[in-house]
């Protein structure tokens, strides 16, 4: 867990546009994910974790969880081709982006990033127009009271 | 040993897009029908959501985990080895298909029915694609006009013709054949976005026009209209404005009490006496085994499973598969021609809400509605912009090489441009191989012990890659006139497995070269019809689902009008 969250930390940061994909809660989406509907997958995920520290350990003498971002952004670079990136960055888009009921977007702060106005019961024509913006409705599609 | 049930007229295997509406006309006929269906109903409320992870990261309302036990393998050409094909594309529930497709509701042309002989009249023998085994229908689209009549009122499509018996109406699509009369509601109202595509289209000299689609523009029959929120694609409509046969036509069969559900039953075998005639289906349910007789049975599975059950059949009379002995069955398969290319425009274009089928459509590049002397194909495809775009695959957008793939420069330009990029849908006219077929795999099985089905997909064909890259040009043309900034055309060398899957049942007079006669019935067992898309002996570059359940409607009435001949 702790390489994956230094990880995708890097992948989507806090900066002055909001928060990043940790701050997100991006990462418990995906250790929900690996543990139910893919748990097939998660032994391969886990061992692109240990093979990217495995890589921050040769290359800059630390597992990636210890290094400075800019080391950690200098790792990222590296296997951006990769298709454990591939798949570790399509994971944190599911947990940044998806509906708050399963343990990302907190707060909605993926959907404000793209500003993204949110899933509405009904959406009126002047919603549709081009170049407006529309006033967001912070709603999960499962109501207020989910939870797991 | 089966348990033997108590035999009905006529059973419909597979309640979805086809046997859900012939399911309708036998009921209100007075013949009593047993529709066995391996899914089961799902519900508004608990079944559909406004959740991209739901419909199309899990696909929940598209894909059962009954059919991905049974997912197809799929090989480019008999030399390689065929691999899962990942995702089967058929939908195991009460509505099928139709409760999670697009719901775009085509009539096809008239040149689609008659695509050999016209072009080999306008262009020369030549012109027909090489190795391909196109035939003419044998129905004629006036032939099967009265049917699309019939859908669009019973099941509900909304539009705006363009041709009513031959009164051109250019808010309408100028290209479409003759209709009895206009669509029983108004098209889906315009967005922004469209209506700005629409305007682009005609500086080009282009006649656009808004799609028809299965989906309430208004109050209709007592259900909702469209609220336009944004979960339409994969998903199903909470508030019943998508016009699937579960909330249409067989509520309609069911008021009638002719017609019994048996849900969660999965048909095992088409059971056939020794003079070929068919007498009934054992099917599987809560793992017991039954045999339901019946005088007449209608298969009426997704494509892939009507050629699998046909060839799992066997018996003395048809020992290489039901409906086999000519060796037609899973022949003149092919799956649909299909392209995304996509946009980036330098404003908002405002696309998130909506659904696929509000959106502009041109016609001017499908079909044969433009000259192809020198172009070196037949055919085209019809090019479609729309709304609906969900928050992760707005996220996971092509940069245009113009930021990385992660960090704050990232965020920088997802910020500005996830709600700036639009897609459309080119859909070409697509024909069937000596190349492209279906058969029963003969190492991977499903649960039960039956080989699966094998999709040999054919790989590239160039008539229809220079007919797609033609129409591709056509779409960027377009989006530039709009005012794009970037433009993507993806490489396309044909489809693998598909949600638009055509053939290996093919309807022909011919029955050394065709499955089932021009009214669907078995050229080799007369009491055995056969429904959907895999009778199709060629695509049309448009949705196959209306003219899928025009010709089921067809082949249910002609059974109604004939029942004492047929079912002996």
């Amino acid at each position: 867990m702790k390489t994956l969250v230094a990880f995708i930390d890097r992948l989507i940061p806090s900066d002055e546009l909001g928060p990043g994909a940790v701050a997100s809660g991006a990462q418990i989406y995906i250790d929900r994910v690996l543990a139910g509907p893919n748990a097939g997958e998660k032994a391969s995920f886990v061992q692109g974790l240990e093979s990217v520290d495995a890589y921050a350990k040769r290359v800059h003498g630390a597992p990636l969880a210890e290094l400075s971002a800019e080391k950690r952004d200098h790792v990222l670079n590296e296997m951006v081709d990769s298709p454990f990136f591939n798949r570790a960055r399509r994971l944190t888009l599911e947990g940044m982006f998806s509906d708050p009921y399963y343990g990302g977007n907190k707060n909605f702060a993926g959907w404000d990033l793209i500003r993204y106005p949110g899933p509405r019961p009904a959406v009126a024509a002047g919603d549709q127009a081009l170049n407006v913006e529309v006033k967001p409705y912070r709603v999960s599609a499962y109501g207020t009271n989910y939870g797991h | 040993m089966a348990t033997s049930l108590k035999p009905v007229d006529v059973v419909v295997i597979g309640l979805g897009a086809a046997g859900g509406v012939a399911v309708l006309p036998l009921a209100r006929a007075g013949l009593r029908v047993a529709g066995i269906e391996a899914g089961t109903w799902m519900d508004p409320h608990h079944d559909f959501h406004a959740d991209e992870v739901y419909n199309n990261v899990r696909r929940l309302v598209s894909s059962s985990p009954k059919a991905q036990r049974e997912c197809p393998t799929v090989r480019a050409t008999p030399s390689q080895q065929a691999r899962s094909a990942g995702v089967h594309p058929m939908m195991n529930a009460i509505g099928g298909t139709s409760i999670h497709y697009w719901a775009q509701s085509w009539r096809l042309k008239p040149w689609d029915f008659r695509t050999r002989s016209e072009s080999i009249r306008r262009y020369g023998p030549n012109s027909i694609p090489a190795g391909s085994t196109l035939e003419d229908w044998p129905l004629t689209y006036d032939d099967l006009e009265p049917y699309y009549d019939i859908i669009e009122q019973e099941v509900g499509v909304s539009g705006k013709a363009g041709n009513i018996q031959g009164r051109i109406d250019p808010a309408g699509n100028v290209f479409e054949g003759p209709r009895q009369r206009e669509y029983p509601m108004p098209p889906l109202r315009g967005a922004g976005f469209t209506d700005h595509m629409m305007d682009a289209a005609r500086q080009l000299g282009w006649k656009p026009f808004r799609p028809p689609a299965a989906i309430n523009s208004q109050p209709y029959r007592g259900r909702n209209p469209c609220v336009f929120h944004g979960y339409c694609s994969a998903g199903g409509c909470h508030v019943g404005a998508k016009n699937s046969t579960a909330t249409t036509t067989i509520p309609d069969a069911i008021r009638t009490k002719n017609l019994t559900i048996f849900d969660k039953a999965q048909v095992t075998r088409i059971i056939t006496d020794a003079n070929g005639r068919t007498t009934g289906v054992n099917y599987i349910r809560d793992r017991k085994e039954y045999f339901q007789p019946a005088k007449i049975v209608l298969l009426a599975g997704y494509t892939y499973e009507n050629s699998r059950l046909l060839l799992l059949s066997k018996s003395k009379a048809y020992p290489n598969g039901l409906s086999n002995n000519h060796g037609q069955v899973g022949r003149h398969y092919f799956g649909h021609w299909v392209s995304n290319v996509s946009a980036l425009f330098p404003y908002d274009i405002n696309v998130w809400y909506g659904l696929p089928a509000q959106g502009v459509t041109v016609d001017e590049w499908a079909d044969d509605s433009f000259d192809h002397a020198g172009l070196g194909f037949i055919g085209g495809a019809s090019l479609h912009a729309y709304t609906e775009r969900h928050p992760i695959d707005a996220a996971a957008m092509n940069t245009y090489g113009r930021a990385p793939l992660f960090g704050s420069a990232w965020k920088k330009f997802v910020h500005e441009n996830a709600g700036r990029v639009a897609s459309t849908y080119l859909q070409t006219n697509t024909f069937p191989y000596e190349t492209t077929f279906l058969d029963l795999d003969p190492e991977v099985r499903d649960p039960l012990g039956d080989p699966v089905c094998r999709i040999t997909a054919g790989g590239v064909r160039e008539n229809e890659q220079r007919a797609l890259q033609h129409a591709q040009n056509k779409m960027e043309q377009w989006f530039r006139a709009a005012g794009a900034i970037e433009v993507t055309k993806p490489p396309n060398n044909g489809p693998g497995i598909s949600t638009h899957a055509y053939g290996g049942t093919r309807m022909g007079d011919n029955p050394e070269t065709n499955v089932v006669d021009h009214w669907g019935f078995s050229h080799e067992s007369p009491n055995l019809g056969i429904l959907g898309a895999s009778v199709m002996g060629s695509s049309g570059a448009r949705n196959p689902t209306l003219t899928l359940q025009a010709l089921a409607w067809r082949t249910a009435d002609h059974l109604v009008k004939n029942w004492k001949s047929l079912a002996g």
